[in-house]
């Protein structure tokens, strides 16, 4: 039974604890609320749909012309009547010119058959169907394309040799809900005007697909087994859309998967927040809890009154926090505009509310069973102020410690949903969490052993190690939601210093693909002398040493596959970029000079494939085998100004193979524009790339993204204060103490004020310190061995956030210790000798 | 004639808890000479360390004045009565209140190293040798035994060497072997350093020892008679 009228004058009298309590459960659920919600909200409205996504049931891809046998396969079914429609697409990247040639836009070209797309909807401005408004001669474009190139519906556009007329204005795509990954507006041409625009030649890259609308929804499977069986190995893909990859569910995946790993942290530091709260309310009810013992309530009194306290304070908690979600998922469109479709709906349902319920007392069941045991060490006697604690702790503590872990892996799991990823989080976290504590329990050592000699300073020194403070735990959070917040900034920073702020001004800036073997010297009269030309052979990898590269074991959700196509190019040197990680040269010179079938492999691709100098990578160059032996490994140095080849060949050997070129060079960026145009003009099949744009567009980007990533990360920094404010709060009767004492012996206010100041800027400096070191260690190690790139530690931005965290410790401290130095010492020597 | 260093003037003391008024000390009028050993005597309840703080700066009149070596302390903001505190009174409460976190010797010195007394440390160090707590200075409050706090505090309330020092009951949280300690120490600085002491207690036998004697009843001075010699 319980007694509610006990219960509530409990909740009651340690209110602010409570106040702390509920803050820290609901902080824990509002951004992983949030999160799950926005997850369901992408699914529904655009990445759910995989038949809208993709634009049929069967989708069958290549970067070649389907081959005759899948062509047949495929007429053999559509004949069966299996098939009920079907719609061919050539996706590829080209410049499009204005008419009087004085505008040109680098552009995303998708040319389809009538029918398409057979699912989802391609919206236009007219409210036409698109292949109402595509007739041959006509193009349909995006908004964008108007805007840049400063032209109108019904204007007329060079696109290749043709010259089309613009019938429309596409406003939504729904297998392209969002246009994160092109770099150009998309253009719509016929399928008949293909030959016309004439932008495709051998080696060029085009994406081919042809999907398929099936007549039996049964039937997806099987009949995609038939064509996969039809289709050649390596080069084409055959997939039903409940199995084809789509790069915008795989970005938001990812980007969500992030995010929920950040608010998973969050909910881990909310967690010693909740840890904290509670054990400071439960100190602070000792002599109760000692009172209420010696008037013979029984442990499990006081157990089942402090759990169904915990889980009242949760459920509150719970409750609070969910709604917080709930509010903060309405606010996300908002966040991430500009990487949601316009319009794009929020819709908060009951179930997101129950879902945070329900995780949220799962959480404050985990996080409230070490204070609980708390209970079990308060002995009757602490009311004759005699130290009793059962300092001995036994193995059901153990017990409840270990079997807490698992209920927290469980719970990380289910929530990431990818055991091995949320086992590391676990480890990596419980990590960060240990250094940090062993980082604050040195210091907290030296403390006790420090005598500065500064009064104030000393006097805050000691206030550190003060019974009861929750010096350890601030430092801990504070440091660790501090360090992953710089971490994921310096990244971001590095990023933008590698590959955008600090592009040398004499790096190529342009570079041209899929330049014909027949275009070569033309290519370089036009553009210059200066040109670098890379040979581009497009093969697969389809063994190592005889084994066969299999491609359910390569897709991985997250990373590269070695299943891809690669692309191979031939020459005798290393790059200036590149140097030889194994072997003695790029390649073996035979006894006669002669060079051997031999490859040279990048590191990366190494690592990927576990080759080693001496195996035997076997190759498919459309079909035609090619075998050829590792002789060296190159790597990269971190400059990363030149196109970079996994594999690389001695040129006697595919110097007649089917191939093109890439072309890299640099000019002034005003003469950028004017040079597009003439390659294009005479060479209207080349894909050309201005990077200096590019690059923009991509920085504009990752800012974005940083910018998400930092909002979600912001809120563990709020646990860290709340642990903050409970910490004074618990210690707030040891404060007033100090206070007191040091008026009584003649300190002024502002004496007292300068201790809780330099106690408070010694919590925000250690935790600044802390956060500092390591996420300057994590920057070194992501920018070292995970992205590659130059490690610059900008010390600038570190001394800034470290100040500012610093600032805010201090000012969060004394604010909340402020009332503490209006107390009058007559008063509370009255109350202390009423006791 | 001996100079005066505290006097009262119709010194009134009310509190009010919620509705109710309770009056402490009512017409208190009264005069401490230099160098005098007074004791404040007075059943429990009966306003005397009440009237010990207010008299010391740590509390405030509801009416009336007081003065302190001529001054009129009654109207002093708290950060004007700190160099009082700090300076011109010492005080050894019943409770002891040390501050926890300071080690004995850093409890002593801590007055003088508020006033930037370069010798602070020396002073302390020498004032806890003549209690004979030397070799545990280093300890914590929690670590020293009730006679051990109350002379630490002790050495506290003397360390500026105040023109006077009030001691509230303190033997009071202390056994009878340590209370004889207490008083014999503070007689035996009173006499030496020639210190003013203001002692509130309830036992006789304290009271006898005192230059002077003032009863308290309900919060009334009841009655002034001088003390036995010690």
């Amino acid at each position: 039974m319980l007694d509610w009228r006990f219960l509530l004058r409990e909740i009651w009298q340690g209110r602010k604890q409570a106040m702390i309590f509920i803050f820290c459960v609901a902080l824990s659920l509002a951004t992983m609320v949030a999160l799950n919600g926005f997850r369901r909200d992408i699914d529904r409205g655009i990445t759910g749909d995989a038949r809208a996504l993709h634009g049929g049931d069967i989708i069958l891809h290549s970067h070649y012309e389907l081959s005759p046998g899948l062509r047949q396969a495929v007429e053999r079914v559509q004949r069966q009547g299996r098939v009920a429609q079907a719609a061919d697409t050539w996706s590829f990247y080209s410049l499009i010119r204005s008419v009087n040639d004085q505008d040109t836009l680098f552009a995303n070209l998708k040319v389809a058959t009538v029918g398409y797309p057979l699912y989802g909807r391609v919206e236009l401005q007219s409210g036409r169907r698109l292949d109402q408004a595509l007739q041959p001669g006509d193009v349909v474009v995006a908004a964008d394309v108007l805007h840049r190139m400063r032209l109108q519906i019904g204007d007329r556009l060079h696109i290749g040799e043709a010259t089309l007329r613009i019938a429309d204005v596409v406003t939504y795509e729904s297998a392209r809900p969002v246009d994160l990954f092109s770099f150009g507006p998309r253009v719509f041409v016929a399928a008949a005007d293909l030959e016309a625009i004439d932008l495709i030649r051998k080696g060029s890259r085009v994406s081919y697909e042809t999907v398929l609308k099936v007549s039996r929804e049964g039937e997806v499977e099987e009949l995609a087994a038939v064509l996969k069986d039809a289709a050649v190995a390596g080069q084409e893909r055959v997939e039903t859309y409940r199995t084809a990859g789509s790069r915008i569910k795989r970005f938001f995946d990812n980007l969500l998967f992030f995010l929920s790993l950040i608010s998973l942290f969050t909910l881990l530091l909310a967690g010693i927040g909740m840890q904290s709260s509670l054990t400071a309310l439960l100190r602070e009810k000792e002599m109760t809890l000692a009172i209420v013992k010696s008037l013979g309530a029984t442990r499990g009194f006081l157990y089942r009154h402090y759990l169904v306290l915990a889980l009242v304070l949760g459920m509150v908690g719970s409750a609070a926090g969910s709604t917080a979600g709930l509010l903060l998922e309405g606010y996300l469109p908002r966040l991430f505009a500009g990487l949601l479709p316009p319009g794009s709906r929020i819709e908060i349902s009951l179930l997101d509310l129950l879902e945070g319920m329900g995780l949220g007392l799962a959480v404050v069941l985990f996080f409230t069973f070490l204070p609980l045991s708390r209970l079990n060490r308060v002995k009757p006697a602490v009311i004759f102020k005699r130290e009793v604690s059962d300092g001995s702790r036994r193995a059901a503590y153990y017990l409840t410690r270990a079997a807490g872990l698992v209920f927290l892996t469980v719970l990380v799991v289910l929530q990431l949903r990818d055991l091995e990823i949320g086992l590391w989080f676990v480890g990596g976290s419980l990590a960060l969490i240990l250094v940090m504590s062993l980082l604050a329990r040195a210091v907290l050592q030296f403390a006790r052993r420090w005598t500065p000699h500064p009064l104030a300073l000393r006097l805050a020194v000691r206030s550190l190690v003060r019974p009861g403070n929750a010096t350890r735990a601030i430092v801990v959070t504070l440091s660790s939601a501090l360090a992953i917040l710089l971490a994921i900034f310096l990244l971001e920073r590095n990023l933008r210093q590698t590959f955008i702020d600090s592009y040398p001004a004499e790096a190529p800036n342009l570079f041209s693909l899929d330049i014909q073997k027949d275009q070569r010297d033309g290519f370089r009269q036009l553009v210059g002398e200066d040109v670098q030309m890379f040979p581009v052979i497009r093969a697969r990898l389809v063994s190592i040493n005889g084994k066969a590269v299999q491609r359910e074991k390569e897709d991985v959700p997250r990373g590269d596959s070695l299943t891809r196509e690669f692309n191979l190019t031939y020459r005798d040197d290393l790059l200036p970029d590149e140097e030889l990680l194994a072997g003695r040269a790029l390649f073996r010179t035979g006894e006669n000079g002669r060079i051997g079938l031999q490859v040279s492999v990048l590191d990366t691709v190494a690592e990927m494939g576990d080759m080693e100098i001496g195996d035997v990578l076997r190759f498919s160059i459309q079909g035609v085998p090619l075998e050829a032996e590792v002789t060296s490994i190159r790597t990269r140095t971190r400059s990363k100004l030149y196109p970079f080849f996994y594999f690389v060949f001695p040129p006697a050997f595919l110097e007649k193979a089917p191939q093109t070129y890439f072309a890299a060079l640099h000019r002034p960026r005003d003469e950028i524009p004017a040079l597009e145009s003439r390659i294009v003009t005479a060479y209207p099949n080349v894909s050309i790339i201005n990077m200096a744009a590019s690059a923009a567009e991509l920085g504009g980007l990752m800012q974005k993204l940083s910018g998400i990533i930092r909002f979600f990360a912001g809120f563990s920094l709020l646990a860290g204060a709340l642990i903050l404010v409970s910490s004074i709060l618990a210690t707030r009767l040891a404060r007033v103490r100090e206070a007191v004492y040091y008026k009584v012996l003649g300190a002024r206010s502002s004496f007292v004020l300068a201790v809780f100041v330099h106690e408070n800027l010694l919590l925000g400096l250690a935790s600044a310190i802390f956060a500092v070191v390591l996420a300057q260690v994590l920057n070194w190690a992501v920018c070292r061995f995970v992205l590659e790139i130059a490690v610059r530690p900008d010390w600038l931005a570190t001394l800034t956030a470290a100040t500012v965290t610093v600032a805010l410790v201090v000012l969060l401290g004394v604010l909340s210790s402020a009332l503490l130095l209006r107390q009058k010492p007559a008063d509370f020597l009255r109350e202390q000798s009423g006791e | 004639m001996a100079e005066i260093i505290v006097e009262t003037r119709d010194l009134e003391k009310v509190y009010t808890i919620g509705e109710r008024r309770q009056q402490i000390l009512k017409d208190i009028n009264l005069q401490i000479f230099a160098g005098e050993f007074v004791v404040v005597s007075g059943s429990s309840g009966s306003g005397k360390t009440t009237l010990l703080s207010i008299l010391s700066g740590i509390d405030r009149p509801t009416s009336g004045s007081i003065l302190l070596s001529g001054r009129d302390i009654t109207g002093m903001s708290e950060d004007e009565l700190a160099p009082v505190r700090n300076v011109e009174t010492g005080f050894v409460f019943q409770a002891f209140h040390l501050v926890p976190s300071l080690t004995a010797l850093e409890n002593v010195m801590f007055p003088a190293e508020l006033r930037r007394d370069p010798q602070a440390r020396v002073k302390a160090e020498e004032l806890l040798r003549r209690v004979g707590l030397w070799e545990r200075r280093s300890s914590y409050p929690q670590q020293l035994s009730g006679g051990e706090k109350q002379r630490t505090a002790i050495c506290r309330a003397l360390i500026n060497h105040p023109k006077i020092v009030f001691a509230d009951e303190p033997t009071g949280n202390l056994d009878s072997e340590n209370s004889r300690g207490i008083v014999e120490l503070l007689a035996e600085l009173h006499r030496e350093e020639k210190t003013t002491l203001v002692l509130a207690t309830h036992s006789p036998e304290i009271a006898a020892r005192a230059d002077r004697v003032i009863v308290l009843r309900d919060g009334c001075i009841v009655e002034k008679g001088e003390g036995a010699d010690a």
